[in-house]
């Protein structure tokens, strides 16, 4: 379990009435689909650097599993429960070969010498690049890095799988390839998954939504609840996908359509 | 773009498979041998031998041929200056010139020891990919970490900057060709409004740097990186037969071109 109590965190160096998060209470349980949403410098990223320890902060405290981010020799074993995918496919490979970038992670962590390559091809394996081991980082595709950048953290093992606007650099094409791929994995893998973005598209299967807006939380709930209130969308400055806009306007005619109908569905039941 | 500078590409070679310790301690062995020996003909051996091991490690000719070749102007002026300033008695006169012996053989061997040294760079690195020869390094440095050498970081930085120059020079072409789309004339014109047309490349360019730094700082922490904490090495080198048999052969190099010397 996540626990962020009283969280509210400050930039150093920035205006000290702006607060990038303030007074945020949240639990969050090792198996859900949570998507964070809100429009650009409403403290989504933030909130994913507090979640592994890389910004602590400025009141109140995270834990993970009990562990606090604000104790030190704990950071290593939250780390490893909570990885981090972000948003730039250039850097976040170390290693020059794909091989050597998983192999990383790994080896801070202690893994064993013996078992470590095959730990890598596992990896590789899960995003469908095992036959590139031996290729050179800067020779991939953005997607494909961003697959890469997904193996690195899913060798590790985590808990706790944040994606922080891991799409957002990624081709229309390479970002439906990508989010069906981390459903797969997540199906035979199981892990939280902490996804943040501004696409309501990308998680409209989520088991929790949760708003935020000028660094607070202002709505937390289920997508089903949360669709229906139009207006929280355009207080937060989100695009509702244009399906959901149509079963809104249904919804106003009487039309009783469940809010997770996909397209074909729905032109069925019209 | 940038892969230029990644000199290695497996060929799955004999000269691959050496333990990059040894080879960077055999070239270093072999490098010493080349400069202290003094019989021209001893160093024109040498320099076969490794085209010999560049054979070995299935290195094309092609790349061998322009290696030298951009040696050439080198080579030329080298020679040029030992033949005219060496002293010695007997000069041999073309084109009105008194060319001392003496000089044209200095030149030879200045030339052959030159190329030795190319040659066996560029085998080194042609053959060792550069996260294996910064572990190499890094475990042939590893005792002055007694006396806090910062050798890990050293290698850290290292394998990094190269994992970072195809991103780079990648980075650098967007900006030179938006700086030029904006109107920035520092490929034309005079030199000062080359050198000051440079500025609006180089400045997005250091920003971006600092940025990318940062990112990957992140990334790198977020992956349980923590420079003082002991890591597990991703490869385990253990000497083989081979390895300890070319390391003699080259110690006795070393002593045989020694003792030719003194």
């Amino acid at each position: 379990m996540i626990e962020l109590d009283n969280v509210s965190y400050r930039y150093l160096g920035g205006d000290s009435q702006t607060w990038a998060l303030h007074d945020i209470n949240l639990q969050l349980a090792s198996t859900q689909f949570v998507a964070f949403l809100g429009q650009n410098g409403s403290g989504k990223s933030t909130l994913s650097r507090l979640l592994n320890g890389l910004e602590l902060p400025s009141n109140g405290s995270v834990s993970i599993d009990g562990l606090s981010t604000d104790q030190s020799d704990q950071l290593t074993q939250i780390r490893r429960s909570v990885q981090v995918v972000f948003q730039n496919p250039d850097t976040q490979q170390v290693g020059l070969t794909l091989a050597e970038d998983i192999a990383f992670g790994l080896s801070n962590i202690g893994y064993p010498q013996s078992k470590m390559m095959n730990r890598v091809k596992w990896a590789l394996g899960l995003v469908g690049l095992q036959h590139a081991s031996d290729y050179f980082v800067h020779e991939l595709s953005g997607g494909e890095k961003q697959k890469l950048a997904l193996a690195a953290v899913l060798a590790l093992s985590p808990t706790y799988l944040v994606l922080d606007e891991a799409t957002s650099m990624l081709d229309p094409m390479a970002r439906r390839e990508f989010l069906h791929m981390l459903h797969q994995i997540r199906h035979k893998q199981p892990f939280a998954l902490l996804y943040i973005t501004h696409h309501l598209d990308e998680v409209l299967h989520a088991d929790r939504w949760i708003f935020l807006h000028h660094g607070k939380i202002v709505a937390d709930g289920h997508p089903n609840d949360l669709l229906q209130n139009e207006d929280l969308f355009i207080r937060c400055g989100l695009e509702i996908p244009y399906r959901i806009r149509l079963i809104h306007q249904l919804h106003k005619q009487g039309m009783d359509i469940p809010w997770a109908t996909s397209i074909d569905q729905l032109v069925e039941w019209l | 773009m940038g892969s230029q500078f990644i000199f290695f590409k497996q060929k799955n070679s004999w000269l691959e498979q050496w333990d990059p310790r040894m080879k960077i301690v055999v070239i270093f062995l072999y490098a010493i041998s080349l400069f202290v020996h003094q019989n021209t003909l001893f160093k024109a051996i040498q320099i076969v031998l490794l085209i010999c091991l560049w054979a070995v490690a299935k290195l094309s000719w092609r790349m061998l041929g322009w290696t030298l070749l951009s040696l050439s102007l080198f080579f030329v002026t080298t020679m040029v200056y030992h033949m005219l300033f060496s002293a010695g008695s007997q000069t041999l006169q073309i084109f009105g010139f008194h060319l001392s012996k003496v000089g044209i053989f200095s030149g030879i061997s200045m030339c052959l020891q030159i190329a030795g040294i190319v040659l066996l760079l560029s085998l080194l690195v042609r053959t060792t990919s550069p996260i294996i020869l910064a572990e190499g390094l890094e475990r042939l440095l590893s005792p002055f970490q007694k006396w806090k050498f910062p050798i890990h970081e050293a290698t850290m930085m290292f394998s990094i900057a190269l994992r970072f120059i195809p991103i780079l020079t990648e980075e650098f072409e967007k900006v030179r060709k938006a700086q030029i789309a904006r109107g920035n004339g520092f490929h034309r014109g005079k030199i000062r409004a080359r050198i000051t047309g440079l500025f609006p490349i180089l400045m997005p360019m250091f920003i971006l740097s600092i940025l990318r730094a940062k990112e990957l700082a992140a990334s790198m922490e977020s992956r349980c990186y923590d420079s003082n904490e002991k890591r597990t090495p991703i490869r385990q080198y253990r000497l083989k037969l081979q390895d300890y048999i070319i390391f003699i052969c080259s110690v006795v190099l070393v002593i045989i071109s020694v003792i030719q010397k003194s």
